[in-house]
C-alpha cells in the first residue's frame, strides 16, 4: 500500500466517523423541571452560583442544614408568597431568578423552562398544609444580638451559614463563590471611621435579616424570623466575634 | 521509512475512528409541558355597588379598599416591585373608563434607627422611582416605567394621555451644596398608552426646580404645569411640551429661605375646577396661598393662615371654597376664596384621624386620608361636607398617603 492510498484510506475512515448521530435521551417535562431545580445555569448567567435547591427543599425533609426558603411541595396552590407580598407563583419565582440568581429577564411563563419548572413543582406530593402560605416575617428593625453562646453558635453557623459561606474564618468548602468570608471580609467591607466594632456586629445582624433588601445589596436572601430565631442569631454573632 | 509512515497513518486513522465512534454523544430532549402552567389565580375584586375608596399605604406596600357606603375595608391588595423592601406607593390616579389605577413607588428614606448601620448609610444613595399601571379589577401589573429618584406626586392630564410625576429629591438639594442649578429635579412625563400596553421604555424629563412636590396641570393634554417648589420657596411654571423652554418662577413670599431651607415650603398646587385660581399649600409657614391664573401668568390673590401644615385639599365644584386638611394641629379648614379667609374648621382627634394628608370630595361627604405615625396603622375618615363632623372611619394599612375613588358597578 502506497502512502497515497494510506492517506486516502485514513481520510475515508475519518470522514466515516465524523458526525455520529447523538443518542437521544428523552425525559418528561417533570424530569426537565427537576434538572432545572438543581441547576444554577437556569439563570443563564455565569455570575450566578445559586440553584433553586440552594435555598429550597422540594419536600420538607429533616436535614443537617437550614434552608432559607420554604419547601416547594404545594407551592403551586398557595394563595400568596413572600409573606403575602406576592399573589402569583410566577412573580415569586421571578423574584428569586432576578434578585438572587441575577437572571437578566424574568420569565413570562411561556418559556419551556418556566413551564417545566411548573410541571415539576406541581408534581411534588403535597399535604393540605403545604398549600397554605409559608410563614415569612422579615425582621426589618435590627437590634444588637448580645449574650449568645459561641458553642451553640458554631453548630448553628454550620447549619445556617456554612452551606453558602463555607467554614468560618477560612471559607473552606465555600460552594457559593461570591459568598463573603465570615467575618473577615464582612468586617473589612465596613471599615472605620464610618463603622466601629459594635456597628460591624450589628451589620452582621442586619445582613442576615435583610439579605439584599432594605438598602443593602448583594444576592443573599434574608433569613426570616421563622427561619432563624433571635437567640440562634445571637449565638452565631458570639461565635464569629470579635468584630474589631 | 515508507512502511513506517503507512503504519502511522493507518494507526492514527483507526485511533480517531475508534475513539470517535466509541463516544457517541448524547442529547437530552425533554417533552414540553402540556398542562396549564401558572394559571391565573388573582381573584377579581368584588366592588360594592356604592363604589370604593382605594387607599395607598406607603409603608405597608398595599392598597386598602373601603366601601364608600359602609366605610369599612372590604379588601386589601399587596403591590410593589420588591417583595421585602418598602416600595412606598403613593399618589393614586384612577382611570375608571380604561379600568386602570396608577401609582408611583417612592422608595422612602427609612426613619433613623429602623435600619442597621449599613442601611442607614446606603439609603443616601438614591433609588429610582417607578410608575405602575395596575388593572383595576384585580390589581395585576399592566406596565411600568422608571422615573427619577424620590417621586413626590403624580397627576394625570385631563384627557388621560399623560401622567406627570414630580421628584421631591431633598438628597439632590443637599448634595448640590448651594448650587440651584444642580439642586433642580425633573418632572417625568409618562405616555399613558405606552405604559398600559406594557411598552413604556422611558419617561420624558423636563427640568423644573429644587425639591418639587405638588403639580397642577392646565390644558387638556397637560400643556402647562404649575409646580410647588419646596426647595426654592417658589412656584415653577413649566411648559410640558418643550423641555428646552425656560422655566418661569414666582416667589411665594417676600422673604424666601435659602436653597433647601424654605421659609414657606410650598408642597401642594391645585387649580380650581375652571382653572382660574391656583391654591398653593405651604407646610413651613402653614398657610394656603391663592393666585389668580390666566394662561401662564399668576397674580397673588390672598394668603390664608391655616391650623397646621396643609395637605392636598378638595375644591368645591364652583371653585368658591377649598377644604384643606392640616397636620399639627390636625383638622380640616374651609377656605372662602373670595375673602381669602378660613370660614369653618374642624379639629380631628388622633383616635379618629392622626395627621390628615389628603381630602377628596364624594358627593356631600369628604374622605380624609390620615397618615398616622408611620409605624402603626393609619385611618380613612369620612366627614360630612357641610358640618365637617366625622361620620365613619376605617383602619387601613401603615402610612396611608393617597386615595382615589372608584365608582360602583351597576348591578
Amino acid at each position: 500500500m502506497t502512502v497515497g492510498r494510506c492517506l486516502s484510506l485514513a481520510a475515508l475512515m475519518l470522514t466515516a466517523c465524523g458526525d455520529p448521530d447523538p443518542d437521544i435521551i428523552r425525559g418528561s417535562a417533570i424530569d426537565h423541571g427537576r434538572a432545572l431545580f438543581d441547576d444554577a445555569a437556569v439563570a443563564g448567567t455565569s455570575f450566578n452560583s445559586y440553584a433553586c435547591s440552594t435555598c429550597h427543599q422540594p419536600v420538607a425533609t429533616p436535614a443537617d442544614r437550614l434552608f432559607v426558603g420554604a419547601p416547594l411541595a404545594g407551592a403551586v396552590d398557595r394563595p400568596s408568597y413572600w409573606g403575602g407580598a406576592r399573589l402569583e407563583l410566577l412573580d415569586a419565582i421571578n423574584d428569586c431568578l432576578t434578585i438572587f440568581m441575577l437572571k437578566a429577564q424574568p420569565w413570562t411563563g411561556q418559556e419551556q423552562q418556566a413551564r417545566a419548572m411548573y410541571a415539576y413543582l406541581a408534581s411534588l406530593p403535597a399535604e393540605a398544609t403545604d398549600r397554605e402560605p409559608a410563614p415569612f416575617t422579615v425582621v426589618a428593625a435590627v437590634e444588637p444580638a448580645l449574650g449568645g453562646d459561641p458553642s451553640a453558635g458554631a453548630i448553628t453557623y454550620q447549619r445556617a451559614c456554612a452551606p453558602c459561606h463555607g467554614a468560618a474564618h477560612s471559607a473552606a468548602g465555600r460552594p457559593i463563590a461570591s459568598a463573603t468570608l465570615l467575618p473577615q471580609e464582612a468586617n473589612a467591607g465596613h471599615p472605620p471611621p464610618d463603622y466601629d466594632a459594635d456597628d460591624r456586629a450589628l451589620i452582621f445582624v442586619e445582613k442576615v435579616r435583610h439579605g439584599s433588601f432594605l438598602f443593602y445589596d448583594g444576592t443573599m436572601p434574608p433569613l426570616s424570623a421563622e427561619t432563624l430565631s433571635d437567640d440562634e442569631l445571637a449565638d452565631i454573632v458570639a461565635f464569629l466575634g470579635p468584630y474589631d | 521509512m515508507n512502511l513506517s509512515l503507512r503504519h502511522v497513518l493507518v494507526g492514527v486513522a483507526w485511533s480517531y475512528l475508534a475513539a470517535g465512534c466509541a463516544e457517541t454523544p448524547s442529547e437530552q430532549v425533554y417533552d414540553a409541558y402540556q398542562g396549564d402552567a401558572y394559571p391565573e389565580t388573582r381573584e377579581p375584586v368584588d366592588y360594592p355597588s356604592a363604589g370604593a375608596v382605594v387607599v395607598a399605604n406607603t409603608v405597608s406596600d398595599q392598597l386598602s379598599l373601603v366601601d364608600r357606603a359602609a366605610g369599612t375595608v372590604f379588601a386589601t391588595a399587596p403591590i410593589g416591585r420588591d417583595p421585602v423592601s418598602i416600595d412606598g406607593p403613593t399618589s393614586l390616579v384612577v382611570d375608571q373608563a380604561a379600568g386602570v389605577i396608577y401609582t408611583v413607588y417612592t422608595y422612602p428614606v427609612a426613619p433613623s434607627g429602623v435600619l442597621g448601620p449599613h442601611g442607614e448609610l446606603s439609603q443616601l444613595t438614591p433609588r429610582f422611582g417607578y410608575v405602575h399601571a395596575l388593572a383595576l379589577d384585580d390589581f395585576g401589573l399592566l406596565g411600568e416605567v422608571r422615573v427619577d429618584a424620590a417621586p413626590g406626586s403624580m397627576i394625570m392630564s385631563e384627557d388621560g394621555s399623560r401622567l406627570v410625576v414630580s421628584h421631591h429629591d431633598l438628597l439632590k438639594v443637599d448634595k448640590a451644596q448651594g448650587s440651584t442649578i444642580a439642586a433642580r429635579a425633573n418632572l417625568a412625563v409618562v405616555d399613558v398608552a405606552a405604559l398600559t400596553a406594557g411598552e413604556a421604555t422611558s419617561a420624558a424629563r423636563i427640568p423644573s426646580c429644587a425639591a418639587p412636590h405638588g403639580v397642577a396641570l392646565a390644558g387638556a393634554g397637560a400643556d402647562l404645569g404649575f409646580v410647588a417648589c419646596y426647595g426654592e420657596d417658589s412656584i415653577a411654571i413649566v411648559d410640558l411640551n418643550d423641555a428646552e423652554q425656560a422655566v418661569m418662577q414666582v416667589q411665594v413670599g417676600p422673604a424666601p429661605g435659602p436653597l433647601g431651607e424654605p421659609a414657606y415650603g410650598p408642597m401642594t398646587a391645585q387649580l380650581s375646577p375652571d382653572g382660574s385660581m391656583l391654591a398653593v399649600g405651604c407646610v413651613e409657614s402653614t398657610e394656603v396661598l391663592l393666585f389668580a391664573r390666566s394662561g401662564a401668568s399668576l397674580t397673588a390673590a390672598g394668603r390664608v393662615a391655616v391650623a397646621g401644615a396643609p395637605g392636598l385639599g378638595a375644591w368645591s365644584s364652583d371653585g368658591a371654597q377649598l377644604v384643606v386638611p392640616t397636620r399639627v394641629a390636625d383638622g380640616v379648614d374651609v377656605i372662602d376664596v373670595a375673602s381669602a379667609t378660613v370660614v369653618a374648621s374642624q379639629a380631628l382627634a388622633s383616635s379618629e384621624c392622626l395627621r390628615p394628608v389628603e381630602l377628596q370630595r364624594d358627593g356631600d361627604a369628604l374622605w380624609a386620608v390620615c397618615a398616622g405615625d408611620g409605624i402603626g396603622r393609619g385611618q380613612l375618615l369620612r366627614l360630612d361636607l357641610s358640618s365637617l363632623q366625622p361620620q365613619v372611619g376605617a383602619e387601613v394599612g401603615v402610612g396611608p398617603s393617597s386615595l382615589a375613588l372608584v365608582d360602583g358597578v351597576a348591578p
